[in-house]
């Protein structure tokens, strides 16, 4: 399938320079590209295409577009011809930096002035690197991971960390207002990734911490249930608590996000520690967790089975 | 130093010299090669041209004894080198390459040449290659030329990319029936990505990465623990033979890497272990020194809590073996475990605190600093 109608450029339609020209304004519809059609991808696009843009997307697998109602491109390249913003939300540095910077990438079609919103978790180095590299032609980058998980994404409650330009930022902002509420400017590239390595650090040893807390309640012999019912109303509220407590109390261990994402993440905040010098003792021990889940074959799995890993010992 | 010391004292005995006279020969000697600042090797003391190069060079430093003692110390050497074993002081040994000439790479090379093998050697730095050819060994300009008409070429270089990179040149010399041999410290998969790499184009890779650090190596006591085919532990084990004492065929390609891997697992615990009896013994008020002396004799004894403990109770936190680079180390076993799924929470503890060191300036101190983080954190400074 293929659209024949001319892209109306926006680079014609603007001033060449300046953050006045808001890509998204209420109401003007938009070719948005869009690469990632997992489980946190497919709503976010259709939160953009409901918004009344004119969705475009490419997969790697075909199948994985299926029933959308947007333009499927043959390449990230053709892609990135017809869209002057291009969201990408795939699963490893590498991954991303095959879509934005490979042989028929994104870079190969967008034009100067264009915006790429990375909403992938990879390392920060990575996203300044494929930063740096789009920048040379003129293509903005702007590091944008989520936090909020397929319910978020599905929610259009995602929080949203950017690393970039503040006035390319701004341009987009209207579009990121479709996906979610909290849209902070963290710093320069990069900069929205470290954003999310500490939401993931953080994020995974509460769970871990509730694991623990809901195996001790258990072989003591006291309710799970009331144990996390009460906690609820004190200081050891959490949403981690709300939220994977109550799969950890219910025994529900489907995903919601997949563990092995979270196993990936680690890899990425443990290498970032590593090169700043800096001891994350709390982190390493969790990744060992981790790396037991793995070991189990519970990958695919949601986070909460955190708690069988403990349950194994 | 004087490269086969025992032999030349043997060979100046059978003369029927007092033993006096045995240690006054030796001793020159090793004036000669303090004012000369080389090794006295078999390649550099070949003939009565040699011994007389280098008289005219020490009669300048107005060496303490006569001139006339010196010479026939050198004499002595070129007589011993003449009729000794002829066969081991440079008919048979192998044509070896050897790239990389740092801490470790240029005593390890330096033994080679001890050992008579012919050495062509390449390092990054060009300086670093002058202490070999003045002992001997032939100085290539590129890794590939380093591999080209030899039969074994070695490299100890610092990381994974390094190997890659001087393997890559070694690959393209094109040299039919060569053996390479990464004695680096890097991943097992590494080694292995490399190893398929080099089979293609028809060298046979292994990896065979070493313990017993600057002071093993020296002394050619180093352990070997190689990954790789039969084929190419038996073409290197004569050169193994020169460099270390306890050499193992660990297995196949990777095997080596996996074995030094689970070493540092043991010397990286080990020594944080050692570091917190300490700690523990200091903050209660007790003697370090004798608890180390009582464990000793007990089940808890280690060349760890032996050698290292003594140094830190020292306090000689000079290298050995640097902290940054034993991070280096650790960062290979946890990325390995990431990749397979293997729950090692000793390990990951062990490496933030060497992480910490690294961060807050004890890099390059030796791994056993970390005592001094330890007591940094328990306020025991």
């Amino acid at each position: 399938m293929s659209v024949t109608t001319p892209t109306p450029s926006l680079r014609s339609a603007a001033p060449p320079e300046g953050a006045e020209r808001p890509l998204g304004r209420p109401g003007g519809a938009l070719k948005v590209g869009f690469i990632g059609l997992g489980a946190m991808g497919r709503p976010m696009a259709l939160h953009l295409q409901r918004a009344g843009h004119d969705l475009h997307v490419w997969a790697r697998r075909p199948e994985s577009a299926a029933g959308l109602p947007a333009t499927v491109c043959a390449t990230p390249a053709e892609l990135g011809r017809r869209c002057a913003l291009v969201f990408t939300i795939i699963t490893s540095s590498a991954d991303v930096e095959a879509v934005a910077l490979g042989a028929d990438g994104l870079i190969e079609g967008m034009a100067p002035d264009s915006v790429l919103v990375d909403c992938s978790t990879i390392a920060p180095d990575a996203a300044r690197h494929i930063a740096a590299r789009l920048a040379e032609r003129g293509i903005h980058l702007l590091d944008a991971p989520v936090s909020g998980g397929a319910q978020g994404a599905s929610d259009a409650t995602l929080a949203i960390m950017a690393g970039g330009d503040a006035a390319v930022l701004d341009r987009v902002r209207p579009l990121l207002a479709c996906l979610g509420q909290r849209i902070v400017h963290i710093g320069p590239n990069g900069a929205g990734q470290v954003a999310k390595a500490c939401n993931q650090m953080i994020m995974v040893a509460a769970i871990e911490a509730a694991a623990e807390a809901l195996r001790l309640a258990a072989a003591s012999g006291v309710d799970c249930a009331k144990v996390r019912q009460a906690l609820a109303g004190g200081s050891a509220a959490s949403r981690v608590l709300d939220v994977m407590g109550e799969r950890m109390v219910r025994r529900d261990f489907a995903a919601g996000i997949e563990a092995r994402l979270h196993h990936k993440d680690f890899g990425l905040v443990l290498e970032a520690a590593r090169k700043s010098g800096v001891p994350v003792p709390l982190t390493a021990t969790v990744a060992q967790q981790l790396n037991a889940l793995m070991a189990q074959g519970w990958d695919r799995d949601d986070t909460a089975s955190l708690l069988r890993v403990l349950e194994l010992a | 130093m004087i490269f086969f010391e025992k032999e030349y004292r043997e060979f100046i005995q059978r003369q029927s010299l007092g033993a006096d006279t045995v240690d006054s020969y030796v001793s020159y000697l090793k004036s000669v090669s303090r004012i000369i600042d080389q090794d006295i090797t078999p390649q550099l003391l070949r003939s009565e041209r040699d011994v007389e190069r280098i008289r005219a060079q020490i009669e300048d430093k107005r060496p303490a004894g006569s001139i006339a003692n010196f010479r026939s110390a050198m004499r002595q050497y070129v007589a011993f080198v003449e009729e000794f074993d002829q066969p081991r002081l440079g008919k048979r040994g192998m044509k070896i390459g050897f790239i990389g000439l740092g801490i470790m790479g240029r005593p390890m090379a330096l033994n080679l040449l001890k050992g008579c093998h012919e050495v062509t050697v390449w390092a990054r730095r060009a300086e670093s290659m002058r202490p070999l050819l003045d002992a001997g060994a032939k100085g290539a300009s590129s890794p590939t030329e380093a591999a080209r008409g030899n039969e074994l070429v070695i490299s100890m270089v610092a990381d994974a990319p390094d190997v890659a990179e001087v393997m890559r040149g070694v690959a393209s010399a094109e040299q039919a029936g060569l053996v390479a041999v990464d004695m680096s410290t890097i991943a097992p998969a590494a080694a292995r990505r490399i190893g398929e790499k080099l089979a293609a184009a028809g060298v046979d890779f292994m990896d065979a990465p070493v313990s017993g650090g600057e002071v093993g190596a020296i002394a050619g006591t180093l352990s070997i623990m190689a990954g790789g085919t039969e084929a190419a532990f038996a073409k290197a084990k004569p050169a193994f033979e020169c460099m270390g004492k306890n050499i193992v065929h660990v297995g196949a390609s990777g095997a080596g890497q996996v074995a030094k891997a689970a070493n540092q697992i043991l010397t990286g615990m080990g020594v944080l272990a050692v570091a917190e009896a300490f700690a523990f013994a200091a903050k209660n008020g007790v003697d370090r020194s004798r608890v180390r002396e009582a464990l000793l004799g007990g089940f808890a004894y280690s060349k760890i809590l032996e050698n290292h403990g003594q140094r830190m109770l020292d306090r000689n936190f000079k290298p050995g073996f640097k902290s940054w680079m034993h991070e280096k180390d650790l960062n290979i076993v946890m990325q390995t475990a990431h990749e397979l799924g293997l729950c090692l929470p000793g390990s990951a503890a062990t490496a933030q605190m060497f992480n910490a060191m690294v961060g807050s300036g004890l890099g390059e101190e030796d791994s056993i600093a970390v005592l001094k983080l330890l007591e940094r954190l328990s306020g025991q400074e």
